[in-house]
């Protein structure tokens, strides 16, 4: 082996490692002092760099090629539009959505179970005025019949008597609350609350803001909450000072 | 359908055996993506094929030495990765896997580099054969001294040995050559 190529192959040993300890602790000091060395390493790490990334490029158009013969992989709808937007915020778009929701996901699991739980415990369907509803009606909520209840009060017309329609808003309410629809059950008890006359409306406030817990709308139950637990004469009032200590 | 004897098969030069992986699970990768980052389907399959790439090297350079899950579950692990390289922060956070990402090609100057790639790489196509696939075989696939000497029918390691230095010797001289004839 003549000195080049003697020389050469110390270079190599050492870049795989091949080298004992001493040996590499000797060329390691030999590197030192020896500008024609390091100059000669670092032309073959180049050189060897410039080997490895040839190939790496020749490979993935080998496989580019072999993706060209394949069918085209499918139909997509694609959430977005690749010609509008740049890569990059693509990938930083998809990556936050993705972390938004873990996070979102995490909490929203959270606040769902506080929700149900509340709910659970403090609601329980009014049957203090029941007698005032249609037999029909009344025979249906008692039995626990709710969607039968609901069907039955929404085929019944306005009626002139605002206390009748708002005994039928009330419970239609309480009903779809019962039926866990808290949406349908917020329309309702609104609409008590915004009748002209006064019946139902303490009882409605105290609904409406369960509703609005099932329907995990924390932020609008808070304040009617709030408004009930400074009520003394507000017969939920301690309820809801107990939800909001829960809350 | 395709387990430990596949990367076995991978490393022992089966060209095949990766280019079927390739075709088994690119459209599912692509869905994959699409469902859980919004990748768009160009993308996904650009990433798939690096993600590819970066499998085979793993294995020839014997990074991947055992399999703890699927080959699809680990071809997937790269592609997740190199997509979220994209979001400095989240590559701060997650610690890419050393394993998942490009093996880097060191030494040479960023600016510089794509320059100087391109030279060898010019040089490596003019050095003709059996050279070009001698230092492919070496320096890219990992085979070594006696898999080369058999594959290539030299003599012996020795006589490979050689060989290789030569033909290393060669691509230097004529990358000095493109190097200089660059700055004309």
């Amino acid at each position: 082996m003549e000195s080049n190529e003697s020389s050469f192959d110390l270079i190599e040993r050492y870049v795989e490692n091949k080298l004992s300890a001493e040996e590499k602790e000797v060329f390691e000091n030999q590197l030192k002092e020896d500008q024609a060395l390091r100059e000669e390493m670092s032309s073959f790490k180049t050189v060897i760099g410039g080997i490895k990334s040839s190939q790496r490029s020749a490979l993935l158009n080998q496989i580019k090629e072999v993706d060209a013969e394949m069918p085209k992989a499918m139909k997509t709808v694609s959430l977005f539009d690749f010609s509008m937007a740049r890569k990059e915020s693509i990938y930083w778009i998809a990556a936050s959505i993705v972390l938004t929701l873990c996070i979102g996901g995490y909490f929203f699991s959270n606040q769902a179970r506080k929700s149900d739980e509340l709910f659970a415990q403090y609601f329980s369907p009014d049957t203090l005025k029941i007698k005032r509803l249609s037999p029909e009606v009344s025979n249906q909520y008692q039995k626990g019949n709710y969607a039968a209840a609901v069907k039955a009060l929404n085929q019944l017309h306005k009626s002139f008597d605002d206390t009748t329609n708002a005994t039928n808003l009330f419970y239609k309410g309480n009903a779809y609350l019962a039926l866990k629809d808290p949406e349908k059950a917020i329309e309702c008890f609104q609409k008590v609350l915004d009748s002209p006359n006064g019946v139902y409306k303490k009882e409605s406030e105290w609904y409406l803001a369960l509703s609005y817990v099932k329907a995990k709308k924390f932020k609008k139950a808070r304040p009617i909450l709030k408004n009930i637990a400074s009520n003394s004469s507000h017969p939920y009032q301690k309820d809801a000072e107990d939800v909001l200590l829960k809350m | 359908m395709f387990d430990y004897n596949s990367i076995i098969e991978i490393k022992n030069g089966n060209d095949k055996t990766l280019t079927n992986i390739y075709k088994t699970y690119r459209d599912e990768f692509i869905r994959w993506s699409a469902r859980h980052y919004q990748c768009p389907e160009e993308l996904a399959k650009d990433v798939y094929q690096v993600a590819i790439v970066i499998f085979y090297e793993n294995i020839v350079n014997g990074k991947l030495t055992e399999l703890k899950s699927s080959i699809k579950t680990y071809l997937f692990a790269i592609g997740k990765n190199k997509i979220l390289e994209q979001n400095v922060e989240v590559k701060k956070q997650e610690r890419m896997h050393e394993n998942f990402v490009y093996e880097p090609i060191e030494h040479v100057q960023a600016e510089d580099r794509e320059e100087v790639f391109t030279s060898v790489e010019k040089a490596l196509s003019e050095l003709g054969e059996p050279c070009k696939t001698l230092l492919e075989l070496y320096y890219y696939k990992s085979y070594s001294i006696e898999q080369i000497a058999n594959t290539l029918g030299y003599k012996g390691n020795d006589s490979a040995k050689t060989q290789k230095y030569k033909c290393l010797t060669r691509l230097k001289k004529m990358f000095a050559v493109q190097k200089f004839s660059s700055f004309n």
